[in-house]
């Protein structure tokens, strides 16, 4: 029939299977295929930003802007690897990793006082002015033990958000 | 719009809703042990059977000029209650017009004489703003608050009501803000791959194709006759079906239409059965088995009929009973030669989506049509776009505020031979017309369900949610909160910014609590 899921075959599934460190069932990875040709209008092989955010409910995300940067025109095996975090056996630290690109948008893996912001910026919007951004971060920075100068590594945010309890779970739909 | 409340020192401007908002606020952070509550605390404390004090204290309150200083007297020193007098304050405010002013002042003495109570202010929702809004716009200065809220703000239901709980009215984290809560976006990003593994708005436009039964050694030399039958034998027919009906149509409607001028009565009555004729050879086209429920619509003035929408030929299997005036988007091609030709003689309006102005055009001429006692019966499809017909989209308020009696009308497809679903964007009308004349045949159901008039105090918003229930319910549909329209756009920024406000004021006030 020509149906989404009958063109991936059982070696393709493995191969992203693979690719994502096993983190997603086959079942879960025919659903997200076809969830991906869905997105994908004109099978073009990718996602774009435009089909993105035809998706209301991500469009409303704030940091919608943010992430298109990290998953504009991903390939499906990229697309299953970035979605791989929120898969409930991910453990905390492959969960922490993706937070931490969140944070770091130039990629030279450390986040500065100004990329906090930013992404604070895209959190509270006109709601908090930057004067009160500032006076935020640099005051809970203070309590945990850094200065406004310090780069936070990956192990540093491993370390300050161990502590928390991540909500970062999503069921992808099974039927 | 220039008055200004003071509390605890500070000033605030603005509109009366704005500055209960930034009352709120304030609030928020000055004093600890206020709660913010949840909507209508009001309800929730009905809910705890205490109705009947609630309802003499209430009705106590009402018409008086400060309603809280008797109240203090007549309860109990409890939490409570106290929450339950400024529950009912809250409410009296939206219900009753009371002015701010005079709750600020009830509070402030309320808040002198007992400073740890805890305190609960409904936050109202916006239908209710809407509603009080309104009236005192009425009652006193008319145009001063109509426009602190734009008509656009009001025009559609809540959707944080519908989205999955936990993306706004989480519980909220109290304590000491850290650095940890400050650099955990897990929440946000969960929420946005949530979207982007599955979303509700594009579930409502998705093909469901039917289920394939023919991957069977025995069954798929039938499944093959069965192709062969369709294509070679009924499909021919049915085009030479479609074609006798054109020519009967054609041939009886243009003599017709051109003949008697004079005679509009006698007109529109030959017109009408011809269009349902018509229509009932399309239907045949396609083997509609259609079963209707419930008593034929009538031609009366002052009521619409409304519908949930699939494809266009909804219509088509609407029409063939009744001659019916509908509104449709203007189409191109064929149909829209259609349109502005035959479908014009049955009062048919036509609008199109992109242009602005079209919008009142319409609406003047939706309101002188439902007058005329003579007029086919309205048709809206107030989804304004097909849906898969497992879903129902956000219902347009047009329908809604003409005065009239809504007549809901809920129609279901049987998929069991062909997907009904007309997906505009992936194929033409022409394409979907021939997919469903090469299948074995539509099934479907349609019911004509109890005509619904406007309630006392009813918004047409809550009107038409109503109505969807209605229509819901009848056609087993779930309901998502989308506007249909957001195919050709995108969601206002509105809604990311009440996110945006929500973690502000959280981290804001976080950072005051040690």
């Amino acid at each position: 029939m020509g149906s989404a899921s009958s063109m991936l075959t059982q070696y393709d599934i493995e191969e992203v299977q693979e690719h994502c460190n096993n983190l997603f069932s086959q079942q879960e990875i025919v659903s997200l295929y076809q969830r991906f040709c869905q997105l994908d209008r004109n099978a073009k092989g990718f996602i774009s930003a435009d089909e993105f955010l035809s998706v209301p409910e991500f469009a409303m995300n704030p940091l919608s802007q943010r992430l298109l940067k990290m998953v504009d025109g991903l390939n499906f095996k990229d697309f299953v690897a970035f979605l791989s975090a929120f898969s409930a056996k991910a453990n905390a630290q492959q969960k922490i990793e993706l937070i931490f690109k969140v944070y770091d948008s130039d990629r030279n893996g450390k986040v500065s006082f100004k990329d906090i912001l930013e992404v604070l910026k895209d959190l509270s919007g006109s709601f908090m002015s930057e004067d009160q951004r500032e006076e935020v971060l640099s005051q809970v920075l203070r309590e945990a033990g850094y200065t406004k100068d310090s780069h936070l590594t990956l192990d540093d945010f491993i370390k300050v958000l161990g502590q928390s309890d991540l909500k970062m779970d999503v069921e992808i739909p099974v039927d | 719009m220039k008055e200004h409340i003071v509390f605890g020192g500070e000033k605030i401007h603005g509109s009366k809703m704005a500055s209960l908002r930034s009352l709120h606020a304030v609030w928020n952070a000055r004093h600890s042990p206020l709660i913010c509550a949840q909507p209508l605390s009001f309800s929730f404390l009905l809910r705890k059977k205490k109705k009947k004090e609630v309802d003499s204290i209430h009705r106590s309150s009402i018409g008086q000029a400060n309603p809280i200083s008797n109240l203090r007297e007549k309860l109990p020193k409890t939490q409570t209650a106290i929450g339950s007098v400024l529950g009912i304050l809250g409410y009296s405010l939206i219900h009753y017009y009371l002015p701010v002013d005079d709750l600020v002042l009830s509070l402030r003495r309320l808040l002198m004489a007992d400073q740890k109570c805890i305190l609960t202010l409904p936050v109202p929702s916006r239908s209710h703003w809407k509603k009080k809004s309104d009236s005192t716009a009425l009652m006193n200065n008319p145009g001063t608050l109509k426009s602190s809220s734009s008509e656009l703000d009001l025009d559609r239901p809540n959707i944080e009501d519908y989205l999955p709980s936990g993306s706004t009215i989480q519980q909220e984290p109290h304590g000491k803000l850290f650095l940890h809560d400050l650099l955990n976006i897990s929440p946000t990003l969960s929420e946005a791959a949530g979207a982007i593994v599955d979303d509700s708005f594009t579930r409502c436009f998705k093909s469901n194709p039917p289920e394939p039964w023919n991957w069977n050694v025995y069954l798929f030399p039938l499944w093959c006759f069965g192709v062969v039958i369709r294509y070679l034998i009924l499909f021919p027919i049915r085009v030479i079906g479609l074609t006798l009906g054109w020519i009967i149509f054609l041939s009886s409607f243009i003599p017709v239409h051109f003949l008697l001028k004079g005679h509009d009565k006698l007109r529109r009555s030959i017109e009408r059965s011809l269009v349902e004729m018509m229509c009932s050879f399309f239907v045949a086209s396609w083997t509609g088995v259609v079963k209707y429920h419930g008593p034929r619509p009538s031609r009366r003035p002052k009521q619409v009929f409304v519908a949930n929408h699939t494809s266009m030929i909804d219509f088509i299997v609407l029409e063939q009973m009744t001659a019916f005036a509908v509104i449709m988007q203007k189409h191109p091609g064929w149909v829209g030669l259609l349109q502005s030709t035959i479908l014009e003689s049955l009062g048919c309006i036509w609008f199109n989506r992109t242009e602005a102005k079209d919008r009142e055009i319409v609406a003047k001429k939706l309101r002188d049509h439902v007058q005329g006692a003579d007029n086919n019966p309205l048709l809206i499809f107030p989804e304004g776009t097909c849906v898969n017909n497992h879903y129902t989209v956000m219902f347009k308020k047009g329908a809604f505020e003409l005065g009239c009696t809504v007549c809901p009308v809920a129609i279901k497809y049987n998929k069991i031979f062909v997907d009904a679903f007309w997906n505009s964007r992936k194929q033409s009308f022409t394409m979907h017309l021939l997919q469903l004349m090469t299948s074995w045949a539509v099934v479907c159901d349609v019911w004509y369900l109890e005509p619904q008039n406007l309630k006392p105090g009813e918004t047409p918003i809550e009107f038409a949610e109503r109505v969807r229930d209605i229509i819901s319910l009848r056609a087993g549909l779930k309901k998502v909160p989308w506007d249909g329209y957001l195919k050709y756009s995108r969601p206002s920024p509105k809604h990311r910014e009440r996110k945006q406000q929500n973690f502000a004021e959280l981290v804001l006030r976080r950072l005051e609590e040690k």
